[in-house]
């Protein structure tokens, strides 16, 4: 075969280690990036199986604890419920309110629940104000009742501790687990110091979470 | 009068080594691979019963989209990767089997095929680790020993082409006139 047959060389050693490069790159990806799963999930609203309403203390006991469950958060333009209690504790005193809030489940199983002290979805601290105030003067429990939980001096009945708020500082001890179609009352403990200043006010913000099991 | 030699510029480039052979080669190989890819995605869809429909990712890149669960999905990726392997296996078979194709050039150009092989795996099995759903681990040997199995059956004989070629150098050094003896390319 004469040299009139013989091709010109259009690649150069470069050109084509480059050529080659571009191949081992681009094939790989366009055919990883030819496949994309997309998934569909559609929503059904429906009320919450995981409620909380007012214990027989908020009723009985109206000024000195008071739950509001129409105050809302907004959250990138959602109103969540954020259920709100005014609790009122006194200067020197050990307080406890057995049954300020009402926890129900009827999730159709059941569910264990954990306190987690956090910020809100609108951002507002979980401990308000975060340093120093009346939070120096309080040291706060919050119980959730439970056959498998300890004896607390001046409750009736056993608790689980779920929250602890000790000089401004939050902890999240326990766990309960609500059987399906049940319900367990949160139980709160405050004490106060007698230095405490009468009208100063605080803000612990915090989760009641749900998970299935 | 004497004439001054001029370079033979339709002589394959860079001493004897036809640069084009080899990237057309590569070329075919991964478009090969490609294309099985692509056709195999859309016969597996049609059989899982999956919806297929084109979309273009941020306005201009084309690529298929699923809608269906992450089994069939992961079903879907797997076996399609499975048959671009094994055309790449049979590409380095058929490519062997003729001694007209057995032109280094082209095996090494032909090797790429299983090379993007393995690189889908690894992109398959780097997107599964971060999150998403993307192979079945129980198959996906299969892929890597298929694409495996044909580059090792292209590297055989380029390695025994490196070793005649090594004896050839050795015997030339004993007699310089057949140094210029290298291999041409022939069409």
């Amino acid at each position: 075969m004469g040299p009139q047959a013989q091709r010109s060389g259009t690649f150069t050693k470069t050109s084509a280690i480059a050529a080659i490069l571009v191949i081992l790159l681009a094939v790989p990806v366009a055919a990883e990036v030819a496949i994309q799963n997309f998934m569909a999930a559609d929503v059904l609203t429906s009320d919450a199986c995981f409620s909380k309403s007012a214990g027989a203390d908020a009723a009985a006991a109206s000024g000195f604890f008071t739950f509001d469950s129409t105050t809302t958060v907004t959250d990138g333009g959602v109103d969540l419920i954020q259920e709100t209690s005014t609790i009122r504790a006194f200067a020197g005193d050990r307080l406890l309110y057995s049954d300020a809030i009402v926890f129900a489940n009827n999730c159709g199983a059941d569910i264990t629940v954990t306190f987690i002290s956090a910020p809100d979805p609108a951002g507002n601290p979980a401990i308000d104000p975060p340093v120093g105030g009346v939070w120096a003067d309080i040291n706060l429990r919050f119980y959730l009742a439970d056959p498998t939980g300890l004896t607390i001096p001046g409750l009736p009945g056993s608790w689980v501790e779920m929250l602890a708020v000790d000089a401004g500082v939050a902890t999240t001890p326990g766990s309960v687990v609500i059987p399906n179609g049940q319900s367990r009352s949160m139980a709160v403990t405050i004490d106060t110091d007698g230095a405490a200043v009468s009208g100063s006010t605080g803000t612990l913000r915090w989760i009641a979470a749900a998970n299935n099991g | 009068m004497t004439t001054k030699p001029q370079p033979d510029t339709t002589a394959p480039s860079h001493q004897g080594v036809n640069y084009d052979e080899l990237v057309i080669s590569a070329a075919k190989a991964a478009f090969l691979v490609f294309a099985v890819k692509i056709v195999s995605v859309y016969g597996l869809a049609k059989i899982y019963g999956a919806t297929l429909s084109l979309n273009l990712w941020r306005g201009f890149l084309p690529h298929l989209a699923f809608s269906t669960s992450e089994e069939t999905f992961s079903s879907i990726v797997t076996w399609s990767t499975l048959a671009m392997a094994t055309a790449a296996l049979l590409l380095a078979a058929f490519t062997v089997a003729r001694s007209a194709n057995r032109e280094r050039q082209r095996l090494w150009g032909r090797l790429v095929a299983g090379v993007v092989v393995l690189e889908t795996l690894a992109l398959q099995v780097f997107r599964q680790s971060s999150g998403g759903p993307a192979v079945q681990w129980q198959w996906s040997w299969l892929v890597v020993v298929t694409g495996v199995a044909g580059i090792i059956l292209l590297a055989v004989p380029l390695w025994n082409d490196r070793a005649a070629r090594s004896r050839t150098s050795s015997d030339s050094d004993s007699t310089p006139a057949n140094q210029v003896n290298n291999r041409t390319e022939s069409r």
